[in-house]
């Protein structure tokens, strides 16, 4: 879809610039928006794709900027995509280059009250950054579901839940460090008297620099973590063995006291007793039971 | 393959003889012998990876490609550029199984390119090399993880060190080619057009040296929690094997004192027998069904 929102923002030189908003374009839409804005659509196709470029290009005619905004799925908690969005600036345009709406762009774009160029680069990239956070929360929260898995967990898709969070983390993280590069470059660019867009590129630095860090430290903290979980379910395995060792034991006792009794050889007494039976099987039961007592005060016969 | 020159007028790679300092050239090593005019400079750069004179400037760069390997499957492979850039001309200097790579992806849509953008181009799409093989090699390392949710031996294991190790080769790689471009950018004029261009790469492969060196960082990181899974699997066997072995003791522990040459209880009733094994039996059958629910079974 193509639209054009004319005046929406000014220019370096205070001239009203017209929004051109490319979402999802369709092939010729791209061509179109490729002729108008004198880009070559090879050039448009890759950022729309989010193949490898430069995330921050500024040259005569154009200045080009790129990164990741994290779109939650919908009903699904910690789950997103990164939707790779592109901002051109060329004479008389602003562009917004994406695959999926970007509900965030139409409050800040507004053609009442255009703002500046640096101011609104600056702008949507703190909204970006905001759009971090809350993701990264919600992947993060996941970890209090995997963790309480994890006291029955008797085999490794805690494990695999943690790996897939540490992707997701990684994703973010990557996200977030290209972000910063782009607010680490737009720094060259901002006029050098301007105060404003100083404290403002300052303020953007200093959120984008708290949402990483908080990142980082997630994504350390359940890398260290993962090990820990797998020698947590190995333990869970490992009391399952315990008590069945146990069990074992006690089933093998009757192998030994009723076959004592059972042997083809003179018995004396027993074979003719009356109560032989009730002697040698109450003498198993009174071996099991403080067997089973032992390993129980052992810790051997319980399973928590 | 020999020489090749980038003939803009017919838009068309065609065979040249040689080198002749004017255009746009693609030559295998082989080729260099009959230019004397590269020769010479190319064995400077292959010692130093960096040789400038007045405003001739040669790099050799690593660029990351991606190889079947008969035992760890795809897997990563460093291979050297070397870029020959005059005022005029660029010659690229590559392995034969670079060059179709160089003329279809890096270097398309010649036209109307200076050689100075050329330069950029080629700078850039060797540092791009790297993230995409990372990519690759990440995508690899996720279905091998999957893959060891069944494996009991060390194959998937030692595929997926091999991936880590070629992570970290692919960082190693971009540090090199950071320190050429440093070198390079402090050999070059700040007025030389190609210093801009050489400090945008250099601020390129800064970034991409960040992210794959987090990448590699990130799945290194938790390569022993994937030990952790691969125990995991064959104490699950062992554990559904032991419940097994506890099963099969529980009817001979409960009959054995029937065994007993003692006078037994029931012993004149006719149907004794069978009651016994429907005794030793129901009574491991409600041994099994509480196993079950407790997972002792489960794989």
């Amino acid at each position: 879809m193509m639209r054009i929102i004319r005046d929406s923002l000014l220019s370096g030189n205070a001239n009203r610039r017209s929004w051109m908003a490319l979402t999802d374009p369709s092939t010729s839409e791209l061509t179109q928006a490729a002729a108008t804005l004198d880009i070559p659509e090879s050039f448009l196709r890759k950022r729309l794709e989010g193949e490898a470029s430069r995330p921050l290009i500024k040259e005569e005619r154009l200045i080009s900027l790129q990164f990741q905004v994290p779109m939650p799925e919908a009903g699904v908690a910690g789950q997103f995509t990164l939707v790779p969005l592109s901002l051109y600036f060329v004479p008389g345009y602003f562009v917004t280059l994406a695959e999926r709406e970007i509900p965030f762009l139409t409050r800040l774009i507004d053609p009442q009250k255009p703002r500046k160029r640096w101011e609104l680069v600056l702008r949507i990239i703190a909204e970006v950054t905001r759009n971090y956070l809350p993701t990264a929360r919600s992947v993060t929260r996941e970890m209090t579901v995997v963790e309480r898995d994890l006291r029955q967990a008797q085999r490794h898709d805690v494990v695999y839940r943690g790996l897939d969070i540490n992707d997701r983390l990684l994703a973010l993280d990557l996200g977030l460090l290209q972000l910063e590069y782009v607010v680490s470059e737009i720094a060259h660019f901002l006029p050098a008297g301007d105060t404003f867009l100083m404290e403002l590129h300052e303020d953007t630095r200093v959120e984008l620099s708290q949402v990483r860090d908080q990142v980082d430290s997630d994504q350390a903290t359940l890398s260290e973590l993962l090990e820990s979980y797998a020698y947590v379910v190995h333990n869970n395995v490992n009391h399952l063995f315990k008590f069945m060792a146990a069990l074992i034991i006690l089933a093998t006792i009757p192998l030994f006291i009723p076959g004592a009794v059972a042997m083809n050889v003179p018995l004396g007494p027993l074979p003719h007793w009356r109560y032989g039976f009730a002697a040698v099987t109450g003498g198993l039961v009174l071996v099991e039971m403080l067997t089973a007592g032992v390993f129980y005060r052992m810790g051997w016969l319980k399973l928590d | 393959m020999g020489c090749q020159f980038y003939d803009k007028t017919a838009g068309a790679w065609t065979v040249a003889e040689h080198y002749t300092a004017d255009g746009l050239f693609l030559l295998t090593p082989e080729a260099v012998n009959r230019c004397p005019q590269l020769e010479a400079v190319l064995q400077h750069c292959s010692e130093q990876r960096l040789y400038c004179q007045n405003t001739e400037i040669t790099l050799r760069l690593p660029v990351a490609l991606l190889e079947q390997d008969a035992r760890f499957g795809t897997v990563a492979r460093m291979a050297h550029l070397t870029l020959h850039h005059t005022p005029r001309s660029l010659a690229i200097l590559g392995e034969e199984a670079l060059i179709p790579t160089l003329q279809r992806d890096w270097l398309g849509d010649l036209r109307h390119s200076a050689m100075d953008e050329l330069l950029q181009r080629v700078l850039l799409s060797s540092i791009y090399s790297h993230e995409r093989v990372a990519r690759v090699l990440v995508e690899r390392l996720q279905v091998l993880r999957m893959a060891l949710k069944t494996a009991m031996g060390n194959v998937e294991l030692r595929q997926i060190v091999v991936l880590n190790r070629d992570l970290g080769e692919l960082v190693i790689a971009l540090r090199e080619t950071g320190l050429i471009l440093r070198d390079a950018l402090r050999a070059t004029a700040g007025e030389s057009p190609v210093y801009p261009l050489l400090d945008a790469a250099l601020r390129e492969q800064r970034r991409i040296e960040d992210g794959v060196n987090l990448i590699h960082q990130r799945y290194l990181a938790v390569t022993n929690a994937y030990n952790g899974i691969i125990q995991n699997n064959a104490h699950t066997v062992m554990k559904v094997m032991t419940v097994w072995l506890a099963l099969l003791m529980m009817p001979i522990a409960f009959i054995m004192p029937w065994h007993m040459m003692t006078p037994l209880p029931l012993e004149h009733w006719h149907y004794l027998w069978f009651g016994l094994l429907a005794y030793v039996f129901g009574v491991t059958w409600l041994f099994a069904r509480w196993a079950g629910k407790h997972g002792f079974f489960s794989m």
